[in-house]
């Protein structure tokens, strides 16, 4: 079922105290708390939800086979970690960063009355890369979702009906197991 | 059920979204006029100090960062040298730049200094000491900006830039060619 994953993903503890974290501090623990824990907290929360956000979306556009899904996540979870490097290591990229997000914002910005895309704010800073540790943490998020949700989908399923049955058409080679949490 | 599922996931995606697409702050400036000139550097003439002065006002100097903007422009002359563009400023430790001019349109290069450079400042612009013979003309370039992160810069911020800049020792155009 198109978006079983992402219903999954939405309702793991994770995932929503990880949200919950991005939105609280961004707008208000950074201004009334600015410093280290609250700087590091956003890339904690953010390397979180962003990979699982991109899953969610993609999985509600068009289910994710079973037998892609394994390459389909390591791909997304490599790009966040390649992009999040090099904006925190080469100030090259970290301004096509600032000036990307600036534009992506602006229609947002413009409904409440801004005139012009600017660049946002971003310091590359290398400490930040401590963050992609939360990867794994997304990663293990993602593998819960996935086999759950392929429970789901086996209960549903009429011919289904005895143990050993369900157990091999829940993970018929689909690529994802708890030891890819690595 | 699946319907309601999706439609919460569908919810829970857009607010993700939303919320890693707000996650940095929209900057804004004001930009001081740059200052600009010409200087000469040779065996006989090794060093020019330029003095620039960065003031901002308190509530832009309370609200945003400065970035000041040294760029020091080489035309090269017929020698392998190295500047060592330097901005000292009164609070901040010098920040260090080696410019490697490359033939035949000679090198461009920038020295930024975030935050701790309001007040008075020095380029100083240096001919290297090992190099005995030929010239180097610099046309050096000094701006600033204050940014703030947020979407107005404060009501009355102020930023002034000014330098006292001594005229270059020889005319560029006149006295200085290639190969000359």
């Amino acid at each position: 079922m198109r978006g079983r994953i992402a219903y999954r993903i939405a309702s793991n503890p994770y995932f929503v105290a990880a949200l919950a974290v991005l939105i609280l501090n961004d707008h208000v623990l950074k201004a009334a708390y600015p410093g280290w824990v609250t700087g590091k907290a956003s890339d904690f929360a953010g390397l979180i939800v962003f990979p699982l956000m991109i899953l969610s979306a993609i999985d509600l556009l068009t289910p994710i086979p079973a037998r892609r899904a394994r390459m389909l996540a390591i791909a997304v979870f490599a790009a966040t970690g390649v992009v999040f490097a090099a904006i925190q290591l080469h100030q090259g990229s970290a301004d096509v960063y600032r000036v990307v997000l600036g534009y992506l914002q602006f229609p947002f910005r413009a409904a409440i009355g801004a005139t012009r895309a600017v660049a946002v704010r971003h310091t590359a800073d290398p400490s930040d890369l401590l963050g992609l540790a939360a990867l794994g943490l997304s990663w293990m998020v993602f593998v819960g979702a996935f086999k759950s949700s392929s429970r789901d989908q086996v209960e549903t399923t009429p011919a289904a009906t005895d143990g050993a049955t369900t157990i091999e058409r829940a993970y018929p080679q689909h690529g994802v197991s708890a030891g890819d949490s690595r | 059920l699946e319907r309601k599922q999706r439609i919460i996931a569908i919810v829970v995606v857009l607010v993700a979204a939303a919320a890693s697409l707000a996650d940095q702050p929209a900057e804004s400036s004001i930009v001081a006029p740059s200052v600009s000139g010409t200087a000469i550097l040779s065996p006989d003439q090794p060093e020019v100090r330029i003095p620039f002065v960065v003031e901002a006002s308190d509530d832009a100097a309370a609200a945003g960062d400065l970035n000041l903007r040294v760029v020091p422009s080489v035309v090269w002359e017929g020698v392998d040298l190295e500047f060592e563009p330097r901005v000292a400023g009164v609070l901040v430790e010098t920040p260090r730049a080696v410019f490697r001019p490359q033939p035949p349109y000679g090198h461009y290069g920038a020295v930024e200094c975030r935050n701790a450079c309001l007040g008075s400042n020095e380029l100083v612009l240096r001919w290297p000491a090992h190099v005995k013979q030929g010239h180097a003309t610099v046309d050096w370039d000094i701006s600033a900006r204050f940014v703030f992160y947020v979407d107005d810069p404060p009501k009355g911020s102020e930023l002034t830039l000014t330098a006292d800049a001594p005229p270059p020792a020889l005319d560029p155009v006149a006295e200085i060619g290639p190969g000359s």
